[in-house]
């Protein structure tokens, strides 16, 4: 987990400045916790994520909700993807 | 025809012509094969944008400013050398010095003429009027060719979702020269600009403050905007401001036949109508062909609004714009 986190951070510290500039975030942290978080900023993450560790989120998991511990959970065992999806969808 | 009261002088700046280009390269929310599939809609449904024209390589900001300035002074029928002063209103310059406008005003053969940039980001246009209008009104030029010029594909991250696929590249003109009351011309200008959101719409990197080499982040050197408070601080702002600048000239909004709005993004236009109660149909739109032209937005839309009729002589026009700085600004036109 730490080393997916760590990487994971990187990723962000990255893509949103305002991280970089000091706001506190952990794996505990919710998406919509991170400062200008919108569903453009979802796409930036989902691009990036694909980028470094090779795995096709989609959008619809990248939901407001959403924490680091589950991104890292999906990162680390993509063959969950697929049931995660069936669970969102049979919740909307 | 109700009383419109301009300001105090006599002498007043009328719009003599207008002209825009926009460069060849058309792309469309499909050809952004940078981004994933299932985020090409929601271009479209964000912001309204469909396509956007992008500068060839060898086109730079000055490149655009000339053909739309050329094209503003043959349809005015004026010899670039009777132009007395250009300003350019830009946020993405040739280079960091000199201004971009000396080049324009060499290239253009406009050897009598003043050059300089102003930099309102996407108030440029709204901004230039009333800066225009001043030297006009106190004497100091009689003809002045305001351009907006923009090429924001240089200064973009082509993998940033969250403001690539919103922009694209263009200039627009407008020629003004000076009149008497009776003419019309530009009535009235409101500009406003709140520092403290400075960082709501920036290039972080580059300048004097953070200069490249001092980077941390590579994505400093490009544009960055913080969307959702863009919306909520255009929604805000711009009935606010085309509300004071109607009660300062004294005119009702019923007596405006269009409104050249900055072309940022629908959704917005969409609400400000809602907000002042005006049928969205007097709001000129064509920010689907041509995405977020920044500064260039107002001035392109004027020309085109012009050309198809959508104005015309006589008519009561409100141009407005709000962008990074912030700033916001409006003016009142008789055309």
């Amino acid at each position: 987990m730490t080393d997916l986190w760590n990487q994971l951070k990187a990723v962000l510290l990255e893509e949103f400045l305002e991280i970089a500039d000091g706001t506190a975030v952990t794996e505990k942290t919710k998406l919509a916790e991170i400062p200008n978080w919108d569903s453009m900023a979802a796409v930036n993450l989902q691009i990036l994520i694909n980028e470094i560790f090779q795995v096709e989120l989609p959008l619809d998991l990248l939901q407001d909700e959403a924490t680091f511990e589950e991104l890292i959970g999906f990162i680390r065992e993509p063959e969950t993807i697929a049931d995660a999806m069936r669970r969102f969808h049979e919740r909307s | 025809m109700e009383e419109i009261r301009p300001l105090m002088n006599e002498r007043t700046t009328i719009v003599s012509s207008t002209g825009s280009y926009l460069p060849e390269k058309r792309v469309g929310n499909d050809d952004l094969t940078q981004f994933p599939r299932e985020a090409i809609p929601l271009i479209a449904e964000k912001t309204g944008v469909h396509y956007r024209r992008v500068a060839s390589d060898d086109e730079c900001t000055s490149d655009l400013a000339i053909r739309a300035a050329k094209k503003c002074l043959e349809k005015g029928g004026i010899d670039p050398m009777q132009v007395e002063g250009i300003i350019l209103a830009t946020s993405s310059p040739d280079r960091m010095q000199p201004a971009t406008a000396t080049r324009v005003q060499d290239l253009l053969g406009a050897r009598q003429a003043f050059a300089l940039d102003i930099n309102s980001v996407c108030s440029g246009s709204t901004f230039g009027i009333a800066l225009a209008d001043g030297l006009i009104r106190s004497g100091q030029a009689d003809r002045i060719l305001l351009i907006a010029s923009e090429v924001y594909s240089r200064i973009l991250n082509p993998k940033d979702y969250t403001t690539f696929p919103f922009f694209g590249d263009g200039a627009g003109a407008v020629l003004l020269r000076a009149g008497i009351r009776e003419e019309g011309g530009i009535l009235r200008s409101c500009l406003r600009s709140d520092g403290g959101g400075s960082e709501m719409i920036c290039v972080p990197a580059g300048g004097t403050q953070l200069p490249f080499g001092r980077m941390t982040h590579p994505r400093s050197a490009f544009f960055r905007m913080r969307g959702a408070d863009v919306f909520s601080f255009a929604v805000e702002k711009v009935p606010e401001i085309i509300r004071q600048l109607l009660a300062e000239a004294g005119v009702s909004i019923s007596a405006i036949r269009c409104f050249v709005c900055h072309q940022a993004n629908a959704n917005i236009i969409y609400k400000v109508a809602e907000i002042l109660d005006v049928p969205v149909e007097r709001f000129f739109m064509n920010l689907s062909d041509y995405g977020n032209t920044a500064g260039a937005s107002v001035l392109i839309a004027l020309d085109e609004a012009l050309t198809e009729g959508m104005i015309r002589q006589g008519d009561l026009v409100v141009t407005v714009a709000f962008g990074g700085g912030l700033s916001w600004g409006a003016n009142l036109i008789q055309i």
